[in-house]
């Protein structure tokens, strides 16, 4: 809200918003958003009369008026304006040669032909800035209702300092000038004064007065209708205008402005509504009919309501929304002479939740909703009153109050000065703590302080409340810094790593890059990966799902980089996905070079053995048996179909009998638009929570063996339908001995035996307690080469190393 | 029989292994001059012979060494001059080999669970598609609150919704652990911002919690403090400022001195001197008695860190959006002794 300083010096005359206040006050959380600072960039302006406007001879926009100044009845000067909301005998500000505006002296000057001496002047001109003041530069400012002997500054209220202040949800007691400055003159122990309001009207019976049904009081606990005749509906007086343009509101009309005005002021809102609206002099405060009804209301909108909005009700009809906008049929206009005016206490929650539902936010209802005092309407109705009076020459006839009692409890909070310091970690002495709550009545009755918690302070309830209120007012900086005690208990559970980090370093370890993609994706992005989550309020197609698989995203991160002529990726990212549950899911995508371009000559490009080859290692690393398998997952185990990959190039990877995620190149037809297109794109996506399953920390040293090894290689001919798989699976079947691995060397199709196919694998032995002989080695070669005979291997050539 | 001299002259001057050899036959080899002369010697009578013996002997020794020494100096010549011709150029590219690396979000959070490890908090984890209730309602913000507009939230069709702060993992914890409690929790979250230089609909935060027997607001802040002084500086000042979160009481904001300008003033500080990085308070007592932990007995507080906001001060990120871009030459600059100071 926008406070004008101005206006808080109403209540707190001595207040000086020097650095050292405002840092105080920021402190204690009066966090001021924005400073508008309106200077005077004016000199020698007068307030002067239209005595005649005429159109301009030769200029169509532009009109040729005659201005007397208050106090020189016989001079007349001649001004040419190209406003146009103007009429004869309106008071506006004007500059003659010689003046000052916005910084440059004034002139005579001929426009159009004609001389014009001086200048009807606008707020822009007069030092309201537009960006603030959207509408300050459209039209000349035209003064109503002001005294012969104040000059424009006073008039204006300038110099003046306009402070935004963000005010938390839980004060709406600051919404309000009367609050904030409260607020202001606690924290900075300032003097506040608060000028009387008048007395309430005697209840008269005489006459008309209204009949006003709550349906339920714990949607509305206090509602007041006055009825007010005699209203001439004209422009409110310009002091009232300026304080309303200066927190940012329109003025619109006497009426309307009063109630504003006041909201404002006290943070009430309140509503005027045209008496002939009324019928019957009945107000009905009621839930909108479960079936729906629907009302027109200020803002040109025709909303439909149901048993969640609170209406403002004449013996059928709605005329208004209670605590959030009134009703066109029922509004205040040029024609209006009889006004009902509304000061109530609704319920937050019921005018949170009519808001909701219509989707609109006004200034009544942020009030409303944030909960207001509840002794507040029945304040603010006298003032309003009081004002309209004076302003609208009307007079009121009656004011009928239906009201639940009593409207709210006293309440009261007491505390030990031990519990406080306590809590607060500080030593706090009781002339501080009394001190610091000056702004409340306190009483101390041996260590338990009392205090009576003021209707407006809505937010305090509880001690704590109170240990906060007193901190913040002695201020933060002097509660000491501690470091809580710590126990060997707390440090021994912190010492054991998660097994994400530790993955997540040895996935660097093994040259790939970590990235992090948005976890919210557009639907055509994830066609393909399972069911991702629609979100029902995206902020824009791009963000409209919560993604089911890393890898759209990853594919997204090629595109941003072969956008920068990198083609070369080696990434995995760790993020949750959503497949059925929530998951954490790891991802590998490599793509290009493994190693970089150069006079080298070094061509290794990822392919599907390389992204395999980590998770490989990864497996050997966390001693996890990982396999890849091309069956079919079992049912329970979901998996989105892999259609997004190369249809020959991919497999399952299984642990221990569970399929926890795949591998693959992705499809052609995935990646076919991406430009300019990349190589082959291979990816891994593995489910973290089977990954982490049993992982083996146990251990033990082995001592490696100190004899030498001895090498062999063999080639191997097979048909061509058999996989490398099975004939590692046969080799291992004859139980080799001393054979400490094998590695496969080479693989190609015969030229001459097309159904054939080689492989050449070499062996390594060693033993543990000798030196291998020849024949040793001889007899598990031969082993072996009977084991593989057995799945149609034939020995095509023996090479010894 | 020539002399010594000249020999030695003639050894010097040989320049091939192969004449070196044809001389050292011509001399020494079955055949050679004075292998003949030695043979000769037996014609001489006894005391002639010992005396010729050994002048011979010591000759052929002398040659022997003059031979074996040039052959050394040969051999060394050839090798030189064949290393000589295998020059390479130094100034040629070097391999450049491929180095892994974490993302930089990674990194700080990194940095940050290690700072607080060291105070004793246990990393634990929670959802990001989360229920309205621990999102918001065990927090203290019912259906109809104001303060959950403080928080624009993203919804599902079935009621849940991503999570606007990692709050949620105080309530869960809470319920899985008995005090004392004392957890970081790191992770995404999601708020409907628009995304901009600064805000992302996407983001990162860390939750602190601790719980236990007489933790005060001076805890808080001594906690706070170290914190921000092992990531930007032992000599960086903080300030508690007054704030608002529905689930502790007092609520605050904590403000560093500005890490760039050092207070005097700049656009990351807007000029104020100072920049917020994180939210905190003393638990509320309804949130621990919901909880069925006793605020008689128990107190706490909480804080939760803007992990992008961290990352962006410490390495003068200006946009928040460059972080899920994952352009790989801004991620590459993060190098190692980052992660490590």
């Amino acid at each position: 809200m926008r406070f004008p300083l101005s206006w808080l010096r109403d209540y707190i005359p001595d207040f000086e918003p020097n650095p050292v206040n405002r840092e105080k006050l920021e402190l204690a959380g009066l966090e001021i958003e924005e400073e508008i600072l309106l200077g005077i960039s004016f000199k020698g302006i007068s307030i002067g009369e239209i005595l005649e406007i005429q159109p301009h001879p030769h200029k169509e926009h532009l009109l040729l008026t005659k201005i007397r100044v208050d106090g020189d009845e016989s001079a007349t000067k001649q001004i040419v304006c190209g406003a146009h909301n103007i009429k004869v005998g309106n008071y506006i500000p004007v500059a003659f040669p010689g003046s000052i505006v916005e910084g440059e002296t004034l002139g005579a000057r001929k426009i159009g032909g004609i001389l014009s001496e001086g200048m009807l002047l606008s707020l822009k001109e007069l030092g309201f800035p537009e960006e603030y003041f959207p509408k300050s530069h459209e039209g000349i400012f035209i003064i109503h209702q002001t005294s012969s002997s104040t000059t424009i500054e006073e008039l204006l209220s300038l110099p003046d300092t306009i402070w935004e202040i963000k005010v938390f949800p839980n004060r709406s007691d600051l919404l309000s000038i009367k609050g904030m400055a409260r607020e202001i003159a606690a924290i900075l122990n300032l003097p506040f004064y608060c000028p009387e309001i008048e007395k309430d009207e005697p209840l008269s019976k005489k006459q008309c007065s209204l009949k006003v049904e709550i349906d339920n009081f714990s949607d509305c606990s206090y509602y007041s209708a006055s009825l007010i005749e005699n209203v001439s509906i004209k422009e409110s007086p310009s002091w009232m205008q300026i304080k309303l343009l200066k927190c940012g509101l329109r003025p619109i009309n006497n009426v309307v402005d009063a109630t504003n005005y006041v909201m404002l002021e006290l943070g009430q809102p309140l509503h005027a509504f045209d008496y002939t609206s009324i019928q019957k002099d009945t107000i009905k405060v009621r839930r909108g009919k479960s079936w729906g009804e629907s009302l027109l209301t200020l803002d040109d909108n025709l909303r439909s309501v149901d048993g969640e909005v609170l209406l403002i009700a004449t013996t059928n009809d709605p005329i208004g929304i209670a605590g959030i906008i009134g009703g066109i049929n029922s509004g205040i206009t040029e024609h209006t002479k009889k006004v009902v005016l509304e000061s109530a206490y609704f319920s937050p929650e019921i005018i949170r939740s009519g808001r909701r539902k219509l989707g609109i936010s006004t200034d009544a209802s942020y009030r409303f909703e944030r909960g207001l005092d509840p002794f507040l309407a029945d304040y603010a109705r006298i003032k309003v009153l009081e004002i309209m009076k004076k302003i609208s020459d009307s007079k009121v006839i009656s004011t009928t109050i239906t009201k639940n009692e009593p409207l709210s409890q006293q309440q009261n909070i007491s505390f030990t000065m031990e519990k406080l310091n306590n809590f607060l970690g500080t030593d706090f002495i009781s002339e501080e703590i009394f001190k610091s709550l000056g702004h409340f009545q306190v009483k101390q009755e041996k260590d338990i302080f009392t205090v009576d918690i003021p209707s407006y302070r809505r937010d305090l309830s509880i001690p704590e409340d109170i240990y906060e209120e007193v901190a913040r007012i002695i201020g933060y900086h002097r509660i000491p810094s501690k470091l809580p005690v710590i126990s060997s208990r707390e440090l021994l559970s912190v010492r054991s790593k998660n097994i994400e980090s530790i993955l997540r370093e040895n996935l660097c370890k093994l040259g790939l890059t970590e990235v992090v993609t948005s976890s919210m994706l557009s639907e055509e992005e994830l066609i393909g990966y399972g069911k991702p989550l629609s979100i029902k309020n995206p902020i824009s197609k791009d963000l409209s799902y919560y993604r089911s698989s890393l890898i759209p995203g990853m594919l997204k991160v090629v595109l941003t980089n072969i956008k920068y002529g990198i083609k070369d990726l080696s990434i995995f990212e760790m993020g949750h996905i959503y497949n059925e549950e929530e998951k954490s899911y790891l991802a590998i995508l490599c793509t290009g070079r493994l190693l970089p371009e150069g006079w080298k000559k070094t061509e290794l490009l990822s392919d599907f053995y390389y992204i395999w080859g980590i998770l490989n290692k990864l497996s050997d690393e966390f001693n996890l048996g990982l396999e890849l398998t091309l069956e079919q997952p079992k049912k329970h185990q979901s998996l989105p179909n892999l259609e997004f990959l190369h249809p020959s190039r991919k497999a399952l990877v299984k642990k221990s009998g569970y399929i926890l995620g795949y591998i693959g190149e992705i499809h052609p037809l995935r990646i076919s638009h991406i430009r300019p297109s990349p190589d082959r794109i291979y990816v891994a996506e593995l489910d973290l929570k089977y990954f982490k399953q049993d992982v083996s920390t146990t251990f033990s040293v082995i001592e490696p063996s100190r004899f030498p090894h001895v090498e062999r290689h063999l080639s191997l001919t097979f048909p061509t339908s058999t996989n490398y798989n099975s004939i590692e699976k046969a080799i291992f079947s004859q139980k080799p001995r001393f054979l400490e691995k094998i590695i496969l060397l080479d693989r190609f199709n015969l030229i001459e035996k097309q159904e054939l196919i080689s492989f050449t694998i070499s062996f390594i032995f060693r033993a543990n307690d000798h030196t291998l002989k020849e024949e040793e080695v001889r007899q598990e070669l031969v082993k072996i080469v009977n084991g593989c005979s057995e799945i149609g291997g034939e020995l095509r050539g023996r090479k010894n190393n | 029989m020539q002399n010594i001299e000249v020999l030695q002259e003639r050894i010097k001057n040989i320049s091939t292994l192969e004449e070196l050899e044809e001389l050292r036959v011509h001399l020494l080899g079955r055949q050679g001059e004075i292998t003949i002369l030695l043979k000769n010697l037996n014609v001489l009578p006894v005391e002639e012979r010992r005396k010729r013996g050994n002048e011979l002997n010591n000759f052929k020794n002398e040659i022997e060494d003059f031979l074996n020494n040039r052959k050394t100096e040969i051999e060394e010549g050839v090798l030189n001059s064949k290393l000589k011709n295998e020059a390479i150029d130094i100034f040629l590219p070097p391999f450049s080999l491929p180095m892994g690396r974490l993302h930089i979000l990674s990194i700080v959070y990194k940095k940050v669970e290690e700072v607080l490890g060291s105070l004793g908090y246990e990393v634990v984890e929670g959802p990001e598609i989360e229920s309205d209730y621990y999102n918001f309602e065990a927090l203290n913000m019912p259906v109809h609150h104001p303060a959950r507009d403080m928080w624009d939230t993203f919804y599902f069709e079935n009621g849940l919704l991503l999570r606007t702060h990692t709050s949620p993992v105080q309530i869960r914890t809470m319920q899985s652990r008995q005090p004392p409690i004392k957890i970081i929790a790191p992770g995404k979250c999601y708020r409907r911002d628009n995304p901009d230089a600064s805000h992302s609909p996407g983001f990162h935060q860390l939750e602190g919690l601790y719980i236990d027997e007489g933790v005060s607001l001076s805890h808080l802040k001594g906690t706070l403090e170290f914190f921000a002084r092992a990531m930007f500086g032992p000599y960086q000042e903080v300030k508690l400022i007054t704030s608002y979160y529905p689930f502790v009481e007092p609520g605050l904001e904590v403000s560093l001195k500005c890490v760039i300008c050092k207070g005097k003033g700049c656009i990351t500080c807007k000029y104020s001197g100072w920049l917020e990085i994180l939210g905190a308070g003393m638990v509320h007592p309804d949130v621990l008695s919901r909880q069925e932990i006793y605020p008689d007995k128990y107190s706490g507080f909480a804080f939760g860190i803007g992990i992008d906001r961290v990352a962006m001060l410490m390495y003068g990120i200006k946009d928040i959006r460059s972080f899920l871009e994952n352009d790989l030459r801004f991620l590459n600059q993060f190098k190692a002794i980052l992660e490590e100071t």
